[in-house]
């Protein structure tokens, strides 16, 4: 037997009813009390300050179970319907119609109309001047680190160094005593021990034969460079692995980096600590356009 | 006494058998309990000497070892590559040589424990690589062979104390230190060039504060002015406090963006998942009592589907 | 259990709430007139596939990032001025931390809750992005944004693009370790800009890097600009779609280019999509019991000079990590005038070219097949064979670059020095993608020699094949 269902809104191509179903019933029942537990077991849980292990878990299992439900039970109450409509096709060539408004301007003024949207324009241009606002010029920011001639070398904690405090195959994070934590200042110190000294390493800034210092901001895109390795005094940057040689003016060997670490100009002052006898005179930290 | 084919009590019982049987289960019941007796002695005895060893590696680690030992033990591992004296040889199967142990003021007490206790000696694979490790000596026969490299390389005896830390200090240290290299939470990392920086933060305090001394093969070196004594138990601190990190059911504690990312992929997995079954035709589980057909009912202007349509025409 | 169905299926015992939503809906109706509209929507047809919901997914996780959100700024503190801990962490209970950070902590260890609140917010946002992702690839492949959609597939991109920002500058608030140093290259990566470099990057961080105010900067883009642009790209997006109506796979016996075919709105797209909420929710849920989606607070502070080994972006962003990694050492210009450097062309240049590529891509398949009219039937992309080549390529490549931005966790997986890693990286990211690519369009070429087609140009010609012609 076959029944016509009047859907006047909807053109209907195929349709079923669902049975009856206490299973279905049951299932819904069933997802609706294990919802609702886990709810009320969510907030007890919260509540109760349990582990989260807990009440995330509670909350998982009532959000599943309350979208199942109402999955069964719309499955069950609603026939599954398919139907058609017809598209919008707006193919052929394009053709405007009607204008849009009904009121039509009384003649062409296109030199004003011109002349204000012009302005309009430069006005609209000129609304972007803040935005310099939003930062200072760079100056001489990137090209200047704090290090100067006689400016100490201090460890993170402030202690000035002595050429003996790091061990032979050792490095030390340092920074100018007046700028501690300032990025493009970092500085990486190493002591390379037994090994041979290359150009383009500039001798006349080595302590003792052994003690170098290279900025520490990677030239690839600023990570420090804090990795050593003290068999073939490598130092490695790792976020993307740029490698330079500490005993050869930090040039890179391997790595997306194209310029080597400038090196600090080291020496010692008077009373035994190390100083810096300049500011680098190479480009710090990656290139800037 | 009725067996359990169920005889009758008036036919006459088996006696001799019955005696026998009876003999028998008595001396093996007294059989029975020597076993258990011994069996006992000897779980207690290992488990005397189990509590004896965990009393003893965390009391002092720079407790002497027994010499003999270590020299039999250092001629059975050791040898090989490192010669009987100490200076260093050709690695069997390899044209390279293995580094001398004797007359070289960097190879201390604390360097040869620290290498026995890592297990990155003896080697597991290739001698020359960092990976894998295998930890190959128990604590009585990690010092028996230090003490007897000790006496016979005259090695430095430094093996460092460790005092108790503080977790926190021990986070800024490391992070200041040692994450670089190692990672921020010590799972270990590369270094470029074949080098493998180890997982740390299965490591015990002794073992953290030797590696932080020696700086063992690739590892630089820190001496006392850059990380003192108590700083290096503070690192010690940090890395237990790590290790103990509860972790979600699952024992994952903190994942790194590279693991993450696969678990986004499993998330996604599951999501398609559910999407297929969203998106299915619902399954109906009818009544068995009733089996009534569900109504199909098809509508005749179904030929609707081909034919030129009434739409509203081409324009919009 | 009693049988109360009646035969059009209605309970005898829900007439009591029925008449009062009639009631309801009668009043509002008779002040806003919205019944003939409403009834027009209910009825509307929605094509059904799984991979329709992929977007429905991205809107659902989307209502879910801003609804956990809220929860979250109510705690975070947008700067990173030196506060001090004193709470249940016990590693950074009495330590001075950046303000920032400090709330994380707070909010993971000494809120109850606020541990899930953060990792579903973190997962939601993983699966977000994903969702998007996939559904980009759905559409790139099925032929989604020919005419008339290429106006949604822009807006698609567009959407794209700002999900990934707001990934980006939510995962940066925490200011830990991992964050800092991400932020720190993103400020590498403004000053590659040639020219304006220097001067874009101060702009947008406020000075030199690291200055107090990028985090606060990154807020309010995390907060307010970058959710109110997808909120309101996502109802743009939609209302076109609703408009021009969903497209759909060919179906044979149905003209599918005059003809929408598939469910109504009202119930079968109604219950489809409030299952999906609640699913998405669930499974969200469900990932941050097992998975400690956003605990980052062991990476520690971020402290500048200090990196933490094994640095990596989140997965979205591996392509443009892997593509720094492995690009060769590049640095060529003016120094102090005009500089070109490796990460402005791995960084900036790559991406721009992809994504242009990507947004142009409808119009050079119309261009190569001279397509013309409508479009709204699905096609199969291994019978296009400038599509099946071009994705696949497309997509390999940035899967190579991908795995390449873990290139230091594979190299100690594997026991391959990360040197060798990299150079295998810089070979197959052109190799192979170039060699998918040429194999994907022989077989598909050969596939539609196969059925004696060519690539269609209209739809009607496309269509033939599925209807009794």
């Amino acid at each position: 037997m076959s029944e016509r269902l009047e859907r006047p809104q909807l053109k209907v191509v195929s349709e079923e009813t669902p049975p009856p179903s206490q299973a279905n019933d049951a299932l819904v029942i069933g997802s609706a009390i294990i919802a609702a537990l886990a709810g009320m077991g969510f907030a007890v849980g919260l509540a109760l300050q349990t582990s989260i292990a807990v009440y995330g878990t509670a909350l998982a299992i009532g959000l599943l179970a309350l979208g199942f439900g109402i999955r069964r039970f719309f499955t069950d109450l609603y026939p599954e319907v398919e139907a058609v409509e017809p598209r919008d096709l707006r193919e052929g060539p394009y053709q405007p119609g009607e204008t849009i408004s009904a009121v039509q301007p009384v003649q062409r003024r296109s030199v004003l109309r011109n002349a204000l949207i012009g302005a309009g324009g430069v006005f609209g241009l000129s609304l972007l001047s803040p935005v310099p606002s939003l930062g200072p010029s760079p100056g001489d920011a990137l090209t200047r680190t704090a290090w100067r001639r006689g400016t100490r070398l201090v460890t993170t904690a402030g202690q000035p160094i002595r050429a003996d405090q790091v061990a032979t195959g050792g490095v030390a994070t340092v920074w100018p005593e007046n700028a501690i934590n300032d990025e493009i200042s970092a500085v990486i110190l190493v002591r390379v021990g037994d090994a041979q000294l290359e150009p383009p390493t500039n001798l006349d800034w080595v302590v003792n034969n052994e003690l170098l210092a290279y900025s520490k901001v990677c030239t690839h895109a600023g990570c420090p460079v804090a990795l050593f390795r003290e068999r073939d005094n490598a130092l490695f940057c790792p976020c993307h692995q740029s490698t330079f040689d500490a005993v050869r003016g930090a040039v890179p060997t391997f790595g997306p980096t194209a310029r080597a670490l400038p090196q600090l100009p080291l020496g010692i002052d008077d009373e035994g600590f190390l100083v810096a006898q300049g500011d680098f005179v190479e480009q710090v930290g990656p290139a800037y356009g | 006494m009725r067996t359990r084919a169920g005889r009758s009590p008036d036919s006459p019982p088996v006696e001799r058998t019955t005696t026998n049987a009876i003999a028998a289960r008595q001396a093996y019941r007294r059989l029975g309990s020597w076993v258990v007796l011994v069996a006992a002695v000897i779980a207690l005895a290992a488990w005397w000497s189990a509590r004896a060893t965990a009393q003893e590696s965390s009391e002092e680690a720079r407790q002497i070892g027994d010499v003999d030992l270590g020299a039999q033990l250092y001629s059975q591992a050791c040898a090989q590559c490192h010669a009987a004296d100490g200076s260093g040889a050709v690695v069997p199967g390899t044209d390279r040589r293995a580094p001398a142990l004797a007359g070289r003021p960097e190879i201390t007490a604390a360097y040869m424990d620290l290498v026995l206790r890592t297990g990155r000696m003896p080697p597991a694979e290739d001698p020359f690589d960092n990976q894998p490790r295998r930890v190959a000596y128990g604590d009585e026969e990690r010092q028996a062979i230090v003490a007897w490299t000790v006496q016979q390389f005259g090695l430095q005896q430094n093996i460092p104390e460790v005092p108790e830390g503080n977790a926190g200090n021990g986070q800024r240290v490391y992070a200041a230190n040692c994450a670089q290299c190692h990672g921020s939470t010590g799972a270990g990392g590369v270094a470029g060039a074949g080098a493998w920086t180890p997982n740390v933060n299965e490591y015990d305090a002794i073992t953290v504060a030797e590696a932080i001394r020696v700086g063992p093969f690739q590892m630089p070196a820190f001496g006392p002015e850059q990380i003192t004594d108590q700083e290096m138990g503070d690192v010690a601190a940090f890395l237990e406090e790590v290790r103990h990190e509860e972790g979600t059911p699952i024992g994952l504690v903190e994942l790194n963006p590279v693991f993450a990312s696969g678990f986004v992929a499993l998330l996604a997995i599951a999501m398609i998942l559910s999407l297929f079954w969203i998106s299915a035709k619902p399954t109906w589980f009818p009544d068995p009592e009733r089996p009534e057909e569900p109504h199909k009912v098809n509508p005749d202007d179904v030929d609707d589907l081909t034919e030129p349509s009434t739409d509203r025409g081409g324009q919009g | 259990m009693a049988d109360m169905r009646s035969r059009d299926g209605r309970a005898a015992d829900d007439g009591a709430v029925a008449s009062r939503l009639a009631r309801m809906s009668n009043t509002l109706d008779s002040r806003l007139g919205l019944r003939a509209d409403a009834r027009k929507t209910a009825n509307k047809v929605f094509p059904s596939n799984w991979s329709f919901l992929l977007g429905e997914v991205a809107v659902f996780a989307l209502v879910i990032l801003v609804l956990t959100g809220t929860f979250l700024t109510f705690f975070y503190r947008p700067n990173v001025e030196s506060v001090t801990y004193i709470g249940s962490n016990p590693i950074f209970t009495g330590r001075q931390l950046p303000a920032a950070f400090e709330s994380i902590v707070r909010l993971s260890s000494d809120v109850n809750g606020g541990l899930l609140f953060r990792r579903l917010h973190r997962g939601a946002s993983h699966l977000f992005i994903a969702t998007v992702v996939l559904h980009m690839l759905r559409v790139l492949l099925t032929g989604a944004f020919r005419r008339p959609r290429e106006v949604n597939y822009f807006v698609g991109i567009g959407l794209l693009t700002l999900a990934f920002g707001a990934g980006f500058t939510g995962y940066s608030l925490p200011y830990d370790s991992l964050a800092g140093t991400g932020i720190r290259i993103a400020y590498t990566q403004l000053l590659s800009l040639p020219l304006i470099g220097d001067r874009v990057a101060f702009w947008v961080f406020g000075g030199a890097f690291p200055t107090g105010d990028v985090i606060p900067r990154f807020f309010v883009l995390h907060v307010m600009l970058l959710p109110a642009a997808l909120i309101g790209a996502v109802g743009l997006h939609l209302f076109i779609v609703y408009r021009q109506k969903h497209t759909q796979f060919p179906r044979l016996g149905v003209d599918g280019h005059r003809l929408v075919i598939g469910k109504p709105l009202w119930p079968s797209q109604f219950v489809e999509s409030t299952t999906l909420f609640l699913w998405t929710g669930g499974l969200v849920a469900a990932s941050a019991v097992l998975i400690p989606w956003s605990d980052v607070t062991l990476l520690g502070p971020y402290i500048p000079g200090e990196v933490g080994n094994n640095a990596q972006p989140d997965w979205f962003l591996f392509w443009l990590e892997g593509a720094l990694r492995i690009f060769p050492p590049v640095e060529f210009g003016i120094p102090g005038i005009i500089v070109i450097s490796g990460p402005f062309v791995a960084g900036i240049v790559l991406p721009g070219l992809i994504f242009t590529f990507l947004g142009l891509y409808p119009f050079l398949e119309k261009r190569v097949y001279n397509l013309e009219g409508e479009w709204h039937v699905l096609q199969n992309p291994l019978e296009i064979p400038l599509r099946a080549a071009t994705m696949l390529g497309v997509f390999s490549a940035l899967l190579i670059l991908s795995a390449a931005a873990t290139n230091d966790i594979l190299s100690r997986m594997f026991g391959i020095p990360v040197e060798v890693m990299t150079w295998m990286f810089r070979i197959a990211v052109i190799v192979v993608p170039v060699a998918l690519g040429f194999a994907i369009a022989r077989y598909s070429r050969r596939r539609l020699a196969r059925r004696d087609m060519r690539v269609p140009a209209t739809e009607a010609e496309e269509q033939q094949r599925y209807i009794a012609a």
